[in-house]
């Protein structure tokens, strides 16, 4: 068991650096935060899957999505699904801006991750995702793998 | 009046009404079809020539009898082809499990380059194993899709190192006249999708009036 003056001292270096605010599972970095994420689990044939989630711009200036890495995915994009006269468009995207406060869905049949591999993970694992923004900063999570129409 | 038909009287009035609250609840009803259009008395299909797994070829004629949903895609397509066939494999259990008849699925491949029957089979099976496969060549395919309505396009990404195709997201009802029946249209959504082809394949489908209830 550590010391209440450890623990004190821990806390002050955290607040001291700025981190503190962001300690919570979903928020590792100060106002970004992604909530729901998953990727699709596809049959062990396919060559690419999708990965889906919520991003919230609550850190107070624009931010903008540039590249994206995965564990386990030999490269990872964003794309964009589009639906003109019932016809199914998907197109690369080189970065996404999620203006200040706002949120950005990256969901089926709107914008999404894609994921090239040649074993893509199975249904009930996880992998971890890392979203590089223009600014520097890196937001880390899990995103659970499992199956779903929507 | 005698004593018995003050008695039977009421009793014959409360059995009509149970009768047609019943019969209200329980009878087959008319759907306004909300998912799809419905086409009456259906397109004809062309002649065409698609290959399945078995390198059997899979032709018009294979549509007689059955009740078929058929999608087109491409096993490459990470967002809305997988997505289409979970919706399909759930509307198929929806509809397993509520005793109503459930039409066959196929999914055939506007990419036959890189889908070869085989692998567009271990596909399908992945969402329901009982989902079947076909492609076919870039002509018998573009012959099937074009009078279908159905436009697909390879698009090469910026340094042409690979293709997405696009394609129409539609599914198709075939009737077991192989005929055209039905264009279930984007977003495609288990509740209304089951509902809906219940009542066309039980006859009790009626198109949605225009501006209807929603």
């Amino acid at each position: 068991m550590r010391s209440p003056a450890v623990l004190l001292a821990a806390l002050a270096v955290l607040a001291g650096t700025g981190m503190l605010a962001a300690c919570q599972p979903d928020s590792p970095t100060g106002g970004i935060a992604v909530q729901d994420p998953w990727i699709r689990a596809v049959p062990p044939s396919a060559s690419a899957t999708a990965g889906y989630f919520v991003l919230e711009n609550g850190s107070g200036e624009d931010l903008v999505l540039e590249a994206v890495t995965a564990a386990g995915i030999r490269r990872a994009e964003i794309h964009e699904t589009t639906m003109a006269d019932g016809v199914m468009r998907m197109r690369r995207l080189d970065s996404v801006t999620i203006p200040a406060g706002e949120t950005a869905a990256f969901a089926p049949g709107g914008r999404h991750l894609m994921l090239f591999a040649d074993a893509l993970p199975a249904a009930g694992s996880a992998v971890t995702v890392e979203l590089a923004f223009a600014d520097g900063r890196v937001l880390a999570f899990e995103a659970p793998v499992r199956r779903g129409a929507d | 009046m005698t004593r018995s038909s003050t008695i039977l009287l009421p009793a014959a009035a409360l059995a009509l009404v149970a009768g047609i609250v019943i019969g209200g609840l329980v009878l087959p009803r008319d759907v306004e079809v909300e998912s799809a259009t419905l086409l009456s008395p259906g397109r004809p299909l062309p002649a065409f020539e698609l290959v399945r797994e078995d390198a059997s070829a899979f032709t018009r004629a294979d549509f007689e009898g059955d009740w078929s949903l058929v999608f087109f895609g491409f096993t490459h397509c990470p967002d809305i082809c997988p997505a289409t066939l979970e919706t399909l494999a759930a509307v198929k259990r929806r509809l397993e499990s509520e005793g109503d008849p459930v039409p066959r699925v196929l999914f055939a491949s506007v990419d036959p380059e890189r889908d070869d029957p085989g692998t567009i089979a271990d596909y399908v099976r992945y969402f329901d194993p009982a989902f079947q496969g076909a492609t076919g060549t870039p002509e018998a395919i573009e012959a099937l899709t074009r009078e279908l309505g159905i436009i697909s396009a390879k698009v090469w990404n910026e340094d042409r190192s690979a293709y997405t195709m696009d394609h129409s997201a539609s599914v198709l009802l075939i009737g077991p006249d192989a005929r055209l029946r039905a264009v279930f249209s984007t977003p495609h959504r288990v509740e209304p999708m089951a509902r809906d082809l219940a009542a066309i394949l039980e006859g009790r489908a009626v198109p949605a009036a225009p501006g209807g209830t929603g």
